[in-house]
């Protein structure tokens, strides 16, 4: 269920930049930093059926391998298109862990 | 009726990536199952390329869209990273970015 809403929303962003190499940009930045928030939500609280809905399913669905690898490889500035998501991910992820274990209380 | 595509597409990608992650993950020692669905996802999408609009939708936007994942991708490299794993960390983003783009260019050559 997680995963079907993710790849609406991902296909809805991909309609709305009329553009699909900004469309999974966009996609898969808001998944990794919604997944590296609900990571740290279950480090601190365990896992239940909500989160297995959120971050497998919803983050899952949302963000995509495929459409970027091919994305890459079609049509002309493909490298920086590649470096652009790589870089932009990485640095999403290096703030957002953190920034959530300080935001998230540790539970006893 | 493109979103129904999307949606049995997607329906069946993402369970199955769950499954297959599951499963792979009690052989391996590092998060490895999430490099091989997206190379072999990426290689099912180079196939399809070309193939008509509701097929596009069905097979690139619902099933391997779902199937392939980016956030767990890099959440692995970065959990990876903090516990001083880098060997395995670079392993896993040379052979997801270089097999896997691969893959998708070998697909459209196929087809």
């Amino acid at each position: 269920m997680g995963g079907i809403a993710g790849s609406l929303i991902r296909w809805a962003l991909s309609v709305a930049f009329d553009q699909s190499r900004a469309g999974t940009l966009a996609a898969n930045l808001i998944g990794v930093a919604l997944a590296g928030f609900f990571l740290v939500l279950m480090e601190r609280h365990g896992t239940d059926a909500l989160r297995h809905l959120l971050l497998p399913g919803f983050c899952g669905g949302l963000t995509t391998f495929s459409a970027f690898a091919f994305q890459t490889v079609e049509g002309a500035g493909g490298f920086f298109y590649f470096l652009e998501t790589l870089f932009l991910s990485l640095l999403v992820v290096a703030v957002i862990i953190p920034v959530s274990r300080r935001a998230v209380p540790e539970r006893a | 009726m493109k979103a129904l595509y999307v949606i049995i597409g997607a329906g069946i990608g993402a369970p199955t990536r769950y499954v297959l992650d599951l499963y792979l993950r009690k052989f391996l020692k590092y998060p490895y199952g999430i490099t091989l669905i997206n190379v072999l996802g990426s290689f099912i999408l180079g196939l399809s390329i070309g193939s008509s609009d509701n097929f596009h939708a069905f097979i690139g936007l619902g099933f391997t869209g779902a199937f392939t994942t980016w956030s767990t991708f890099i959440l692995d490299l970065y959990l990876a990273f903090e516990l001083k794993q880098y060997k395995s960390a670079a392993l896993n983003l040379l052979l997801s970015l270089i097999v896997g783009i691969g893959a998708v260019w070998v697909g459209i050559q196929l087809v």
